[in-house]
């Protein structure tokens, strides 16, 4: 399953690579989102009766990125995007992504899409102490003092719905999908906007 | 202005953070799979449970909990029960008298590598049936954790003896949570929150993104990392077939197929975009 998976991501993306498939036709839309991150959804504790956070919630994300048409039916679009920073209690998130999606339009508005993303989680504050309950008294704890960053690699799975030049896009991002024990999904929703490439060169 | 204020909404609701730790030099293990053991000397008899049952329920909140998180490299590990016959793991202070507000580690509870998970009796650490349990990382170096304990309260008084197997579970959890190096968090529906409950099923965000942060996940994670690795073994067996090196794909040489294509495609697009779109200007300028 993994070199399968391997193979195609590789004759996926290498396949642009060749100068017969950059041609100027084959650039066909700048492609702008925006929308909802759900992290994690329906995996974490949300209260101490619990219940998951599986309601919807809006943390805004936007993405840009170029789509390629290989073929008709066929495209690739590379984008890049950012889960717009989180802050409370003094400490900050912030996701950025690199992604691409393959994508087959079997009919002209759905879009089917199998994608890879590079999952940045960058977590940080400025230091400092916080005293907190502790068993029947209180005790010091320390706030992060500098930034860090994981990293994850996911595989991606989406279906748009496409009228005109707009679409809403619904896609997961599966992280540790080789590991089904600690295999954690995120999803988005989105509102897609393409603009013809026709229109801007 | 309404503009303005509807985004301003949308940005304020969203998932917080409260995690703190337990240093103030965010001080983790070095190593990414740390190892926890019971000790052989742990009767448990005020806390009604085994040595061998304590290390199989240790084993499920690791798995239950920590270990369910990618976005965290940390993988904490069933060790074995740990041979000593000191009893200062029984009957030790573990933070210091002079701790005012935080829990200094106490030299009377010993140090060793791992994490080390015994009963414990003292009513310095316990002081009352409030406290299920105590651990702290004991064997601190700078940012470095070397080892730490976790101690049940095994006083005559204790609590932990009429907890569900769900509650003993997240205790445990809580307290292995503490040995690695996070603080509480203020979230009471946090694993990390003082006070147990029996329905902690699961880790918040909170707790996810602390154990992120302390043990962060890296798919790239050096310099040979970047290259991958696509190894062929040197040492294959002498003659007949297994003479053919053998092909040992790692997980960050499949990351690498995978990414650095679409990376490079990204780049050579934007370029490529860039210069048609100069072409053009150009043209139009012509014309004009």
């Amino acid at each position: 399953m993994f070199k399968w998976i391997l193979t195609l991501l590789l004759i996926t993306f290498q396949y642009p690579y060749s100068a017969h498939a950059f041609g100027l036709q084959s650039f066909k839309d700048l492609h702008l989102s925006i929308g909802t991150w759900l992290e994690n959804y329906g995996q974490v504790q949300i209260n101490n009766s619990g219940d998951t956070n599986d309601d919807f919630e809006i943390n805004p994300y936007l993405t840009a990125g170029l789509e390629y048409e290989l073929k008709p039916q066929f495209s690739l679009l590379p984008e890049v995007g950012w889960v717009i920073q989180r802050t409370e209690n003094d400490i900050s998130k912030n996701i950025f992504f690199l992604r691409g999606d393959f994508i087959y339009s079997p009919w002209e508005f759905l879009r089917l899409r199998l994608g890879t993303s590079f999952v940045m989680t960058s977590i940080s504050a400025s230091g400092g102490e916080d005293t907190l309950r502790n068993g029947s008294g209180t005790e010091v704890y320390y706030i992060p003092a500098e930034r860090r960053t994981a990293t994850n690699q996911t595989l991606d799975l989406g279906v748009e719905y496409i009228k005109d030049n707009m679409g809403v896009k619904l896609q997961n991002y599966i992280f540790a999908w080789n590991e089904s024990s600690e295999r954690m999904i995120t999803y988005s929703l989105s509102f897609n906007y393409y603009i013809p490439m026709k229109d801007l060169l | 202005m309404k503009t303005l204020l509807l985004i301003y909404a949308l940005l304020s609701i969203s998932n917080v953070y409260a995690f703190r730790l337990i240093t103030n030099t965010s001080a983790t293990f070095s190593s990414k799979e740390v190892k926890f053991h019971v000790t052989s000397n742990s009767t448990c008899s005020n806390a009604g449970i085994s040595n061998t049952e304590l290390l199989s329920i240790a084993e499920d909140a690791v798995n239950s909990y920590w270990n369910k998180v990618p976005s965290s490299s940390l993988r904490l590990k069933k060790g074995s029960i740990y041979n000593t016959t000191d009893a200062l793991y029984l009957t030790g202070e573990l933070c210091a008298s002079d701790s005012v507000s935080s829990c200094d580690p106490a030299t009377t509870v010993p140090t060793a590598g791992d994490i080390i998970i015994a009963c414990n009796s003292n009513t310095t650490n316990f002081p009352n049936s409030a406290y299920l349990a105590i651990s702290a990382p004991n064997n601190v170096s700078g940012s470095k954790i070397t080892g730490a304990v976790v101690l049940i309260n095994d006083t005559p008084t204790t609590a932990f003896a009429g907890l569900s197997y769900a509650e003993k579970r997240s205790v445990l959890a809580h307290e292995l949570g503490h040995a690695v190096g996070l603080g509480h968090s203020n979230r009471n529906y946090a694993l990390m929150y003082y006070q147990n409950s029996d329905k902690l099923f699961r880790l918040s965000q909170d707790d996810i993104d602390g154990i992120t942060y302390l043990y962060p996940n890296q798919v790239i994670d050096s310099c040979s990392g970047i290259l991958g690795s696509l190894d062929l073994k040197n040492d294959p067996p002498a003659g007949g077939k297994g003479a053919l090196p053998q092909l040992k794909i790692n997980k960050i040489f499949l990351f690498n197929m995978a990414i650095a294509p679409t990376i490079g495609f990204l780049i050579l697009m934007i370029a490529k975009f860039f210069t048609i779109l100069r072409f053009k200007l150009d043209n139009h300028s012509v014309v004009k």
